[in-house]
């Protein structure tokens, strides 16, 4: 499903370049559930951004579903994007002046995927998959971390996409909340969403199918779990 | 202290877009006030300077001749302290293959004459025989220059030539462009050569010499002992406003709007000053946050954000300064050219540049302070942890249509989101709208006053006749002449105006159309139109009542006719604001002024020839072959266009002011939609991460921006409907024109406005939204 090819990518010009990817190889097949992790500054947001389409690579070539992103160009990625991919920020990132419901709804407008009559009964299933349609009329501005970043994950869901990335969902939230957001994003993945995940949390790597460890730019670890295992362990790279 | 004004100084122009458009937002708030002021400030004092240097006589009187012992008479007359001689004749000049309307002016030596001197343009003021000067206004009409030799049709049919020897600028006479009118100055040796006499005397009173009453009094004794002499006067000019300039009341409308607008600019300025700072800040709390916990004081910083902006302030005030010197300057010289006057000079003097100067410093400030005080209340912990997209809490359903996508629904909330900064456009736009509706709509009323006088009359052409001809010869050649459809032969005569007291007054054209005339469909402010056989009955128009304000319908009025005396009651009063004129019926005026006397003016409806300018046409030709001599024609077209040219500085002031109020409203609107964008910068990230595409960006950021400015348009056409409903009967009694109010001016004007609103918001928020639209999402989320 995803396929990196030498992923380089460079900051700066001449003297002051600095390379934060130094030639990433790597494949990531449906359904799988993979974990991105490393320290600050090992590149792994920065792998996340190019596997989005965020940002560019350098370097390298990056195939999605036999798609290959680098030749398209920001409207082409962006709408590339709304249909097939969701994306989960730290900050959680809902529009304040827009409802939950319409926060959902907002990434379904602007692809125009879905059918128009088909929106809101589709928001309605996903609110409730991430129990939040009792606060589907409340502002962004009135919900704890936690309960934004449910609706993020609705939203990111909002479209029906092939891939699921999330850039340190819990980094954000508290304990009880951190939990609650991988058990559904666990869910997600067992009903067959392709989900990747950059974390530094150790905790977060519960569900997982795949941990991906990067230090100073490169792949050092890539560790694939068996189905049913993959709760129990821990790595030691974290 | 001086670090942290540097800091604040590249956060404040790390934007270089934003920085340029608040520079530029500034610059034009600050220069429209510049311009309005500076303008008003040369204009007040250019008129009264400029026309006191021509030395303006008293008065004036014609005769038809001045020799030695009239001469003689009037020097020793105690009444007058001083006077000059001179000629004035009314004759046809050539201007190209027409024949133009010439007012020809005579004196011994031009540069020596003492009262209303022409001002030498080029050339030399010293005339040889068969040498002339033309007002430099005429040189156009004329189509001929310095150097030049032009012909000159005398009332006997003879063609005289005169070279050009130099040109003036004369400001005791109208401008000849308006007018469509050349003026040519001769010397005594060119008149006598031509058979013609001194017939022209200016004088200066004893005592209070531009007392218009004492004025009045000394020429009609004057005038009493001249025609005891044996020396009859055919005319008095004594001016409504002695001493002053003509064209001082065609500058009240434009000195009125000018005062108004100058305020309003200034306003307008600070305001957007004010929404600027407050979006420069809210970009700026992490690094106010930052400051702060690195031990910045809240004076500190508050010292350093003033001193920062002050920068700004400066930079902003020596562009404004420099643009609203050159551009008033020139404005300046525009509007007085349309009067006809050449200021001496276009120094804005040194108390009015230290107000602007102190004024542009100052507001800003002080309109600053208040988004800078409360932007930097900010907590520590509160400035640091702005992080991801704005965390105001938002409560409330918002507005609600349930058809709208959620794009459009976005849309429609930002505008909402800053209250403050929502409120301070729509005060803008909504001054700038209800400005905008009360210009305009004056305007209209004004143009439809025009219109509606003009459309009175349903001849497209006229021509006035030199002595008296037969009706019957009139007949059969305008017979002939295929382009005439319909004519009529009107008569005119001068009359003078008599006060209560048995004062000569004002001369008057006393006009009589034809019995049941259809060359005029008059509309009357009050009262009726003349008819046929009644007696002792005339019809004012409205440019009479403005000179005799004493009058009013049903009134008697005493004229001089000849030298008689007749009392008439005024029966009607014509909606004619442009001319004096008096009009009788033709019983009447045969018995007043006589038969066989009067002008005769025929008033013809032609295949088309009055839609042209100056249309000189076969119909004069065929006239004067046929030995009837036309001493003056028009086409509807020049009384229309004489008409309008005459509220032309005021029209052209009123279009300057609304291209400053849609300029400085719409840069305004720019800079806000700039200072919105920004603060949302990371939200418009996000819509591209989840598959916005740059239309759709484009389309959210510009219908916010024409959401803003169509919003306004309520508060704008209530507003400018009250404004309108008050300004236009008092922009009436300014300019001497009487202005009804009505829905239609306020209506058309209000549309127009909302289709400017929509144009302002669009282009507005069209540059931000594609600028914004281009940045790479990952710039975007790289500071995160």
């Amino acid at each position: 499903m995803i396929k990196l090819i030498n992923i380089k990518k460079e900051y700066g010009a001449g003297d002051k370049a600095q390379e934060v990817l130094k030639g990433v190889d790597l494949t990531i097949d449906q359904g799988e559930y993979v974990i991105i992790a490393g320290k600050s500054g090992s590149g792994k947001s920065t792998l996340l951004n190019i596997i989005s389409g965020i940002d560019r690579a350098s370097a390298g070539k990056i195939v999605i579903d036999q798609e290959d992103i680098r030749d398209l160009n920001e409207d082409q990625l962006a709408r590339w994007r709304g249909e097939k991919l969701g994306i989960i920020f730290q900050f959680f990132q809902l529009i304040p002046t827009l409802s939950i419901m319409e926060n959902v709804l907002l990434p379904m407008d602007l692809v125009n995927k879905i059918p128009p009559n088909k929106r809101t009964e589709k928001v309605g299933i996903l609110l409730k998959t991430v129990d939040m349609y009792d606060h589907r009329d409340k502002r962004p501005g009135q919900l704890s971390g936690g309960e934004q970043q449910r609706v993020a994950i609705a939203r990111a869901l909002a479209n029906d996409v092939n891939l699921v990335v999330a850039d340190e969902p819990t980094g954000n939230l508290d304990t009880k909340n951190t939990e609650h957001i991988l058990t559904l994003l666990k869910n997600l993945n067992k009903q067959g969403q392709t989900i990747v995940m950059v974390t530094h949390e150790k905790g977060d790597i519960e569900g997982a199918t795949r941990r991906i460890v990067l230090q100073d730019g490169l792949i050092i670890d890539d560790v694939k779990y068996d189905k049913g295992d993959i709760c129990k362990k821990q790595s030691n790279t974290f | 202290m001086q670090k942290t004004v540097k800091h604040i100084l590249r956060d404040l122009t790390k934007d270089k877009h934003r920085a340029v458009l608040s520079m530029l937002a500034l610059i034009i708030g600050m220069a429209a006030f510049g311009i309005i002021l500076f303008c008003y400030t040369i204009i007040v004092r250019e008129i009264p300077e400029v026309y006191q240097e021509t030395q303006p006589a008293s008065a004036s009187l014609m005769v038809s001749q001045v020799d030695d012992e009239l001469y003689n008479i009037i020097e020793d007359y105690s009444g007058v302290s001083d006077f000059q001689i001179g000629g004035y004749y009314n004759f046809r000049v050539k201007a190209g293959d027409e024949w133009k309307t010439l007012e020809l002016f005579a004196d011994q030596d031009y540069s020596e004459r003492v009262y209303n001197k022409p001002g030498l343009l080029t050339g030399i003021l010293s005339l040889k025989a068969n040498e002339a000067l033309v007002e430099g206004d005429a040189i156009s009409i004329a189509k001929a220059d310095v150097g030049d030799t032009v012909s000159v049709m005398l009332d006997n049919s003879e063609v005289k030539e005169v070279t050009l020897a130099g040109s003036v600028n004369d400001l005791s006479v109208h401008p000849a462009t308006m007018h469509n009118v050349v003026y040519l100055y001769v010397g005594f040796e060119t008149l006598e050569e031509w058979g013609l006499l001194p017939n022209k005397i200016e004088y200066v009173v004893s005592g209070e010499k531009y007392d218009r009453e004492n004025i009045l009094q000394v020429s009609n004794e004057l005038i009493d002992l001249l025609e005891s002499r044996g020396y009859p006067v055919s005319s008095l000019q004594v001016e409504d406003t002695p001493g002053k300039s003509m064209h001082m009341e065609e500058y009240q409308g434009a000195l009125f709007l000018l005062q108004i607008f100058s305020i309003i600019a200034l306003i307008f300025g600070c305001m957007i000053m004010s929404n600027l700072i407050s979006g420069i800040l809210s970009n700026q709390i992490r690094q106010i946050g930052i400051i702060k916990a690195i031990g910045g004081t809240y004076r500190s910083i508050v010292t350093a954000y003033f001193l920062a902006i002050l920068l700004f302030t400066v930079v902003a005030a020596a562009i404004s300064a420099a643009i609203a010197l050159l551009v008033s300057a020139r404005l300046a010289e525009v509007l007085l050219g349309i009067g006809n006057m050449i200021p001496d000079s276009t120094k804005v003097p040194g108390s009015i540049l230290a107000v602007f100067g102190v004024t542009i410093f100052l507001l800003p400030l002080l309109t600053s302070a208040f988004p800078v005080a409360k932007g930097l209340r900010i907590s520590v912990k509160e400035a640091v942890s702005d992080y991801g997209i704005n965390k105001q809490v938002i409560s409330g359903k918002g507005v609600e249509i349930s058809f709208l996508s959620r794009p459009v629904l976005l849309s429609l909330r930002n505008m909402f989101r800053r209250k403050g900064r929502f409120l301070f456009n729509v005060v803008i736009l909504t001054f700038a709208g209800s400005l905008f509706i009360a210009v305009l709509s004056n305007l209209i009323t004004v143009q439809n006053a025009i219109n509606e006088s003009v459309g009175m009359l349903n001849y497209d052409y006229e021509m006035t006749v030199t002595g008296q001809v037969e009706e019957e010869r009139i007949s059969e050649l305008a017979n002939e002449a295929e382009e005439i459809s319909a004519y009529e032969v009107w008569k005119e005569a001068t009359v003078w105006h008599l006060y209560g007291d048995g004062q000569i007054g004002n001369a008057y054209s006393l006009i009589s159309p034809e019995d049941n005339s259809a060359m005029i469909e008059p509309v009357m402010t009050s009262g009726r139109w003349i008819e046929n056989q009644k007696q002792n009955q005339v019809v004012v128009t409205e440019g009479f009542l403005e000179n005799e304000s004493q009058y009013e319908l049903g009134d008697t009025i005493e004229f001089q006719i000849n030298d008689d005396v007749y009392s008439f009651q005024i029966v009607g009063i014509l909606n004619d604001f442009n001319m004096a004129k008096v009009y009788i019926n033709r019983s009447q005026f045969d018995e007043v002024v006589g038969q066989g006397n009067g002008l005769q003016s025929i008033k013809l409806i032609s295949s088309g020839i009055g839609n042209r300018r100056s249309p000189y046409s076969g119909i004069d030709v065929r006239f004067e072959e046929n030995g009837i001599y036309i001493y003056t024609s028009e086409s509807i077209n020049d009384i229309t266009n004489t008409l309008k040219s005459h509220y032309s500085v005021t029209l052209q002031t009123f279009f300057i002011i609304i291209l400053l109020i849609v300029a400085v409203a719409g840069f305004g609107l720019t800079a806000t939609v700039n200072a919105q964008t920004s603060e949302r910068i990371k939200e418009i990230g996000v819509m591209k991460a989840i598959g916005a595409v740059k239309k759709q960006i484009i389309r959210i950021i510009t219908a916010e921006s024409i959401f803003i400015s169509l919003f306004s348009c309520g508060g704008a056409a209530v507003l400018g409907a009250v404004i309108s409903v008050v300004s236009i009967p008092l922009f009436g009694e300014i300019i001497n024109v009487p202005l009804t109010v009505s829905a239609v001016p306020i209506l058309v004007s209000f549309l127009l406005w909302v289709l400017l609103a929509f144009v302002v918001g669009y282009l507005s928020g069209r540059k931000v939204a594609k600028r914004t639209a281009n940045i790479p999402a990952a710039k975007i989320f790289a500071a995160e």
